[in-house]
C-alpha cells in the first residue's frame, strides 16, 4: 500500500496538468455555486445585523391628527411590547428637494455615525452621509414650521447612515415635488410640536429572528394583533377627545362674544342717557338765557322809549336828531356871527343873546337826550350780538348732541350686524365640528420602507439568477468530471494490469486511484469555497452598494449548502472512480495490459445519401464519422459550448437591455433639456421667467403640473407622477408619447388618462379599464385609462387640464417647467421664485452609473463563463486527443504536416463547437428572457431586445476560446512522439 | 548507393542511464533493392529503420537518400520526406480504425500528388471485396496487405517495413511478403524490411546483419529464393 501512495504521488508530479485539470473544474463548479446560492444569504443576513444592531423599529404608528401622552401610555400596557418611544418628524424642503428632519432617539432607529459628532444644540443636525458634507447650513425653505419646529435652520456636524434609509429611493413626501431625496436628524428638543408625529415600536422576540424570514414575520404577529385591536379603540378615543375639545372652544367663543355685546349695549345706553341729560341742560340755559335777553332789551326799549317820546314831544324823531343837533349848532353859529355884528347891550342884541343861550340850552338838551340815546342804542345792539354769539353756541350744542344720538343709532345698527355675525360665526364653528374626521391611526412596519423591502426583492431577483446559472454550472461540471475521470482511469489500465498481475488486491489498486482523485477533488473543492464564499458575493454585494446604504458585507456559511456541495462532490467523484476501475479491473491482467483497441470505426446515415457523401469530401467524411463515433463527447461538447454561449448571450443582452433604456427613455421618449421645479404653484408663466428664459436662451417653456402618488399592486407600493401639461400640443414635441398598442402616436385627451407600459402590466390593466393611485394623504383618485404608452424608467399617467378639473374638482395649478436649453448657472433661481432646475443630461449620468453597477454581474458571468468554455473545450479536446494518439501518431508516420492534423482534429471540434453556439445562442435568448424577467426592478422597464453585436460577439466569443484550445492542444499534439505511440507491445 | 548510412549513432537516456541503441552504424542499399536488415531484438534495427524513415533523428553521423542528407532535415523537411519518399509497414498495421479499407488508402492519397488509384492497388493485393469493410472486420493478413496498399498507394521511393509478418502466420506472412517483393520489381521501390527472422532473409538481395547496435555484416544475395521456397 505504501508503494501504491508512493507510486500515486508521482503520478501525481509526472501528470501535475491533468491533476489541477480536476482540481480547476471541481473548484470552478464549486465556486460558481456557493458563491452564487450563498451570497443572498450572506446579504441577508448583513442586512438583519445592521437592523439589529441600529435597533431598527418593528412598527410605526402615525396619525392624522398627531399621537397623544395617553396613546403612549396605553401602547406601553400592551403585552408582547418592548419598546415605545414617541417621537418627530416633519418633511422641509432644502435647495428645492424634500428632505425629512427626524428627532434623534436613543433607543431606537439608532444612527452610525461616520463622521463629526453629535449635535450639542438644537441648532445642529446629523445629516445623511451620501448627500451632506460637514459644516453644511440647511435651511428650511417651507414656512409655517414654528407650530412643530423652533428652528428653521441647522448646521452639520455629524455625518450619518441610518437603517430606516438604505435605499437611494426613500420613498414619498407631502412637500416640494413629492420625492423624498434625504433625511437629518435634530435633537428631540427642537420639535415643539404639541403632539407626537410617530411612535416606534419594538416587539419582544423579534431582534433574534432574522429579518427578512418567516420567522420575523411570525415573532411580530402577536403584537400586530394587538395593536390591530388598539388601534380602534385609541381612534375613537381620540376623536371623543377633539370633539370634546372643540366643543369646549364654541362654547368660550359664545360667552365671549356675549360679553362683549353686553358691555357695547352698556356703552351705548349710557351715552344716550348722557344725551338726554345735555339736552335738558342746553334747553334750560337757552330758555333762561333768552328770558334774561328779552328782560334787558325790554327794559332798554322802555328806556328808549321815555327818550323817543320825549323827542317825540319836542316834535324830534329819532332819525331827525343829529339833523336837528347839527340845524341848532348851525343856528347857534349864525346867532352868534349876527351877535357878533351886533352892539353889545342892546335890545337886538340881548334878545338874540338870550335867543343863543336858549338855542344852546335846547342844543345841549339835545345833545344829552342823543348821547342817552346812543348808550341805549349801544345798549341794544350789544345785547343783540350776544343774543346772537349765544344762540349760535346753542345751535352748536344742539348739532353736538344730534350728533351723539345719530352715532348712538349707528353704534346699535352696528351692534345688531356683530350679534349677527357672532352667530353666524358659532353655527359655523358648531357645524365644523360635526364635520371633523375620525383620526385614523396608520399601522406601519419595516415592509412599509421602501428601502427596506426593496433591499429583499432586489436579493430574490438576484437569487433567481443565482439558482439558474449554478445548476447549469454543476451540471457542465459533473459531467465534465465523469468523462475526465473515465478517461484517467482508462489510460491507466496497463498500469492496474501491471499491479494487477504483481498480486496487488483490487481494493488497494481502487484505494490508490481514489486518493489521487480525492485529493485533487479535496484540493478543488477547498479552493472552490475560497473563491465561492469570499469573492463572487463581494462581487454582487457591490453591485448592490450602488444602491443601497448598507454596511460591508458579512459571509455567512449555511450548513446546507456547505455541506452538500461537498457531500455531493465527493460521493460523486468516489462512485466514478470505484465503478470506473471496477469495469477495467473485471478484464484479466493480460488483456489490460495491452493497449485498448480505440472505437471500431461504423458508417453513419448521412453515407446512405452516397452522392451527398461523395460531395462533401473524403476529409469531411472522416470527421462526420469520428464525431459519430464518440457520441458521448459530442454531446457533451455541444452542450458545453452551448451552455458557454447562452451565458455569453444573456450577459451581454443584459448588458443591451439595460445600456439602451437611457437611450430609449431620454432621447426617445423624453425629449426636453430641463425641467424647473417652482416654489409656488401658479396659473399662468410669471413675466419674470419668460423673461429670464429669453436672455437664457431656454426656448419652449411650457408649464406642467407634475406630482409623485403611490400606486399598491402585489402588496407592493411604488411612486408613479401624474402629469398635466398647460399645452398638449406643444408638450407631444417633449413627450414622445407612442401607443403599444398599436404603436402609433396618440395624444393627451380629456376622455382619460394614458399610463405606461410597465405601470400598466403590474396593474393588469388595459386600455377602457380604470386604476387607482393615492395622494399622501392616502386618499385614492380613480383614473379611466385611454392609452398605454411606452416608457421605460419610472411610472407616469399623463392627463388632460378638463379631466384633472372632472377628478380633482379643483382648477389646475402648475408646479413645474419643461423646456429646452440650460440656464446659466449664475442666475439666482431664489429671485425668480424657481426651486430647482433638474437637467435631463444629468439624470442620464446618475442612471448611467446605476447601470456601470449592473455591469459588474454581467462582467462575472461573462468571465465565469468564459472560464467555463475553456475548460469544456480544453478538457474534451485532451481526452480526443489522448483517446486517438495513436491514430495521429498514424497521420503523422504517413507524412501529415502539424497543421494538417491540427485542422483534421480541429474540425471535429469547430463542427461541434458552431452547433454548440447555434444552440447557445438561441438558449441565451431564453436565458436572457428569464434573467431579465426576474431580474427587472419595479419602475425600470427592460427591453428584451439583443443586439445583433451581442450574437455575434457571444458566437465569436466562444469560437476563439476555442482556437486558443486548438492552440494549447497543437503543442501537445506536437509532443506526440510517433515511435512511442506506435510501439508495439511485445 | 542510394541510400547510405554513415556512423550512425544514437543513444537514449533512461533516467540516470545511457543506452546506446545503434553505434556507429554504416552500410548502404543500392536503388530498387529489396534489403533485409537481420538481427535479435535489442540489436538497433527499429531505431535505424525510425531514422532512415524520419521518424527519429541520429545523434551523431549522415544519413543521404539519393544523395541529400537527411539528418540535417527540419521537422518540417522531415515530414515533407516521411510524406513524399516513405511508405511505412508496421507489424501492428496501424490503420484508421473508422476508415474502410478503401479510405485507408484513399487518405494517404489526400496528401500526395501522385498516386496510384486505391482500388486498383487494393486490388493488386488481392483484397477488392474488402475494401468496403472497415479494418477491424478483417483479418490479420488482410489489414497488414492494407497497410501495404496504403503504403504503396503513394509510390514511395523506399518502402519501410518493421516486421512486417511478426503477428502473422507463415501462410499469411508469404502473401505479405509476394505483395512487397512485387512491389520491389514492379514498381522499382526500395524496399527494406527489418525482422528477426532469418528465413526471410533468403529472399532479399541484400541482408544487413545487426547485433548489440552495430552491423555485423552485409551480404549480398546474388541469387534470392523465392517466396513460396521459404518457411518458418
Amino acid at each position: 500500500m505504501k508503494l501504491l501512495i508512493k507510486n500515486i504521488f508521482k503520478k501525481t508530479k509526472n501528470s501535475i496538468g491533468r491533476f489541477l485539470s480536476i482540481m480547476f473544474i471541481i473548484a470552478l463548479g464549486i465556486s460558481v455555486f456557493i458563491g452564487l446560492s450563498e451570497s443572498t444569504a450572506g446579504m441577508l443576513y448583513t442586512a438583519d445585523n445592521y437592523y439589529d444592531e441600529s435597533n431598527l423599529m418593528d412598527f410605526k404608528i402615525t396619525s392624522t391628527y398627531g399621537l397623544t401622552v395617553d396613546d403612549v401610555n396605553s401602547l406601553k400596557a400592551l403585552n408582547n411590547i418592548e419598546k415605545v418611544i414617541p417621537s418627530y418628524s416633519i418633511d422641509v424642503i432644502d435647495k428645492g428637494k424634500s428632505i425629512r428632519i427626524h428627532a434623534l432617539e436613543k433607543k431606537i432607529n439608532n444612527v452610525i455615525l461616520i463622521k463629526g459628532q453629535m449635535p450639542k444644540n438644537n441648532n445642529e443636525c446629523l445629516a445623511d452621509f451620501y448627500r451632506y458634507k460637514l459644516n453644511d447650513k440647511i435651511l428650511f425653505e417651507n414656512d409655517n414650521l414654528s407650530d412643530i419646529l423652533s428652528i428653521s435652520e441647522c448646521k452639520v456636524v455629524g455625518l450619518i447612515k441610518s437603517s430606516l434609509y438604505v435605499r437611494d429611493e426613500k420613498g414619498i413626501s407631502n412637500v416640494g415635488n413629492g420625492k423624498l431625496v434625504s433625511f437629518i436628524f435634530v435633537n428631540r428638543e427642537a420639535f415643539t410640536s404639541e403632539y407626537y408625529t410617530e411612535v416606534y415600536i419594538t416587539s419582544k422576540e423579534s431582534k433574534e429572528k432574522n429579518s427578512y424570514y418567516k420567522e420575523y414575520e411570525e415573532s411580530i404577529v402577536s403584537l400586530r394583533k394587538e395593536l390591530e385591536k388598539l388601534k380602534p379603540i385609541r381612534e375613537t378615543i381620540r376623536y371623543e377627545e377633539i370633539l370634546l375639545e372643540a366643543n369646549n372652544k364654541i362654547i368660550k367663543i359664545k360667552k365671549a362674544l356675549n360679553n362683549k355685546i353686553n358691555s357695547s349695549l352698556i356703552e351705548l345706553k349710557e351715552a344716550k342717557i348722557k344725551l338726554y341729560s345735555g339736552k335738558k341742560e342746553l334747553e334750560t340755559n337757552k330758555n333762561n338765557n333768552l328770558k334774561k335777553f328779552e328782560l334787558s332789551k325790554d327794559e332798554l326799549n322802555k328806556n328808549k322809549n321815555i327818550i323817543l317820546s320825549n323827542l317825540g314831544s319836542l316834535g324830534i324823531n329819532e332819525n331827525e336828531l343829529n339833523n336837528y343837533i347839527f340845524d341848532l349848532s348851525e343856528t347857534i353859529k349864525n346867532l352868534k356871527s349876527q351877535l357878533f355884528l351886533l352892539e353889545p347891550n342892546n335890545e337886538e342884541y340881548n334878545n338874540l343873546y338870550s335867543q343863543i343861550v336858549e338855542t344852546e340850552k335846547n342844543y345841549n338838551n339835545l345833545l344829552l337826550i342823543k348821547s342817552n340815546l346812543d348808550e341805549i342804542n349801544k345798549g341794544l345792539s350789544t345785547l343783540e350780538n350776544n343774543y346772537t354769539i349765544f344762540y349760535n353756541e346753542i345751535s352748536k350744542e344742539e348739532a353736538k348732541l344730534q350728533q351723539g344720538y345719530y352715532d348712538y343709532e349707528i353704534g346699535m345698527k352696528e351692534l345688531e350686524k356683530a350679534k349677527e355675525e357672532a352667530n353666524q360665526k358659532i353655527i359655523k364653528a358648531e357645524k365644523e365640528l360635526n364635520n371633523i374626521e375620525k383620526p385614523i391611526w396608520y399601522l406601519l412596519d419595516r415592509t412599509d420602507n421602501s428601502g427596506y423591502i426593496s433591499y429583499k426583492e432586489d436579493i430574490v431577483k438576484v437569487d433567481a439568477i443565482a439558482k439558474v446559472l449554478p445548476i447549469f454550472f454543476v451540471i457542465v461540471v459533473i459531467l465534465m468530471i465523469l468523462n475526465t475521470l473515465n478517461r484517467l482511469i482508462e489510460e491507466e489500465r496497463t498500469e492496474m494490469g501491471i499491479l494487477l498481475s504483481l498480486g496487488f488486491s483490487k481494493i488497494n489498486i481502487i484505494l490508490g486511484y481514489l486518493i489521487y482523485v480525492m485529493t485533487s477533488g479535496l484540493l478543488g473543492i477547498i479552493l472552490g469555497l475560497i473563491i465561492g464564499y469570499s469573492l463572487i458575493p463581494h462581487i454582487i454585494y457591490s453591485v448592490f452598494l450602488a444602491r443601497y446604504y448598507v454596511p460591508k458585507l458579512i459571509t455567512i456559511v449555511s450548513p446546507l449548502p456547505f455541506s452538500l456541495v461537498i457531500f455531493v462532490t465527493l460521493i460523486i467523484m468516489i462512485f466514478v472512480t470505484v465503478i470506473t476501475c471496477m469495469k477495467e479491473l473485471k478484464e484479466v491482467p493480460a488483456s489490460l495490459l495491452r493497449y485498448k483497441p480505440p472505437k471500431i470505426g461504423k458508417k453513419v446515415f448521412i453515407e446512405r445519401f452516397g452522392f451527398l457523401w461523395i460531395k462533401m469530401g473524403f476529409m469531411w467524411n472522416t470527421t462526420i464519422r469520428n464525431l459519430f463515433r464518440y457520441k458521448k463527447r459530442i454531446i457533451m461538447t455541444i452542450l458545453g459550448v452551448a451552455g458557454c454561449t447562452a451565458l455569453l448571450v444573456a450577459g451581454m443582452g443584459i448588458n443591451d437591455s439595460i445600456n439602451t433604456i437611457s437611450k430609449l427613455q431620454y432621447k426617445e421618449i423624453i425629449k426636453y433639456d430641463s425641467m424647473y421645479i417652482l416654489k409656488n404653484d401658479i396659473t399662468q408663466m410669471p413675466s419674470d421667467l419668460i423673461e429670464l428664459f429669453k436672455k437664457n436662451e431656454v426656448v419652449n417653456p411650457i408649464l406642467i403640473n407634475q406630482n409623485a402618488y403611490t400606486f399598491s399592486f402585489n402588496n407592493k407600493t411604488e411612486d408613479v407622477y401624474l402629469v398635466i401639461p398647460s399645452d398638449i400640443v406643444n408638450f407631444n414635441n417633449y413627450v414622445n408619447l407612442r401607443s403599444s398598442i398599436t404603436d402609433k402616436k396618440i395624444s393627451i385627451s380629456d376622455n382619460g388618462a394614458i399610463i405606461t407600459k410597465q405601470l400598466a402590466d403590474y396593474l393588469k390593466v388595459g386600455i377602457g379599464d380604470s386604476i387607482s393611485i393615492r395622494n399622501s394623504n392616502n386618499e385614492l383618485l380613480i383614473f379611466y385609462v385611454s392609452d398605454i404608452t411606452y416608457n421605460y424608467v419610472s411610472h407616469y399617467i399623463y392627463i388632460s387640464e378638463n379631466y384633472y378639473k372632472e377628478i380633482f374638482k379643483i382648477n389646475i395649478t402648475y408646479n413645474s417647467i419643461i423646456a429646452n436649453g440650460k440656464m446659466d448657472s449664475n442666475v439666482k433661481l431664489n429671485d425668480f421664485d424657481i426651486l430647482m432646475i433638474n437637467y435631463t443630461d444629468d439624470i442620464i449620468e446618475t442612471f448611467d452609473s446605476f447601470v456601470s453597477g449592473l455591469n459588474k454581474i454581467i462582467i462575472l458571468i461573462v468571465v465565469l463563463a468564459c472560464f467555463l468554455a475553456f475548460i469544456v473545450l480544453y478538457n474534451l479536446t485532451i481526452i480526443n486527443v489522448s483517446e486517438r494518439k495513436r491514430e495521429i501518431a498514424t497521420f503523422k508516420v504517413l507524412g501529415f504536416y502539424d497543421k494538417e492534423i491540427s485542422i483534421f482534429v480541429y474540425r471535429e471540434t469547430l463542427i461541434l463547437t458552431i452547433i454548440g453556439i447555434l444552440l447557445g445562442l438561441f438558449g441565451g435568448i431564453y436565458l436572457h428572457r428569464f434573467i431579465m424577467s426576474t431580474a427587472e426592478t419595479d419602475n425600470i422597464m427592460f427591453l428584451r431586445k439583443i443586439s445583433t453585436l451581442s450574437f455575434i460577439l457571444s458566437g465569436l466569443i466562444t469560437l476563439l476560446f476555442s482556437f486558443l484550445v486548438q492552440l494549447i492542444i497543437n503543442k501537445s499534439l506536437k509532443k506526440i512522439d510517433m515511435i512511442d505511440s506506435l510501439k508495439s507491445i511485445e | 548507393m542510394y541510400i547510405e548510412l554513415n556512423k550512425i549513432t544514437k543513444k537514449y537516456k533512461m533516467g540516470d542511464i545511457t543506452i546506446v541503441a545503434t553505434d556507429k552504424v554504416s552500410f548502404g542499399i543500392e536503388k530498387g533493392e529489396l534489403a533485409v536488415v537481420l538481427g535479435p531484438s535489442g540489436a538497433g534495427k527499429t531505431t535505424i529503420l525510425n531514422i532512415l524513415g524520419g521518424m527519429d533523428r541520429c545523434d551523431s553521423g549522415t544519413i543521404t537518400i539519393d544523395g541529400k542528407d537527411i539528418s540535417k532535415y527540419s521537422n518540417y523537411e522531415l515530414t515533407k520526406y516521411r510524406r513524399n519518399d516513405i511508405g511505412f509497414v508496421f507489424q501492428f498495421y496501424n490503420l484508421v480504425p473508422n476508415l474502410t479499407s478503401l479510405e485507408n488508402i484513399e487518405l494517404t492519397n489526400q496528401i500526395c500528388t501522385d498516386t496510384l488509384s486505391a482500388k486498383e492497388v487494393l486490388a493488386s493485393v488481392g483484397l477488392k471485396d474488402r475494401m468496403n469493410n472497415f479494418p477491424a472486420q478483417l483479418s490479420g493478413g488482410e489489414q497488414q496487405r492494407v497497410a501495404i496498399a496504403r503504403a504503396l498507394a503513394k509510390k514511395p521511393k523506399i518502402l519501410l517495413c518493421d516486421e512486417p509478418t511478426g503477428a502473422l502466420d507463415s501462410k499469411t506472412g508469404q502473401k505479405v511478403l509476394e505483395v512487397l517483393q512485387k512491389a520491389c520489381k514492379d514498381y522499382g521501390m526500395t524496399v527494406v524490411i527489418i525482422t528477426h527472422n532469418s528465413a526471410i532473409s533468403q529472399i532479399a538481395n541484400r541482408v544487413i546483419k545487426m547485433k548489440n547496435g552495430t552491423v555485423e555484416g552485409i551480404v549480398i544475395n546474388e541469387s534470392p529464393l523465392e517466396i513460396k521456397e521459404i518457411h518458418w
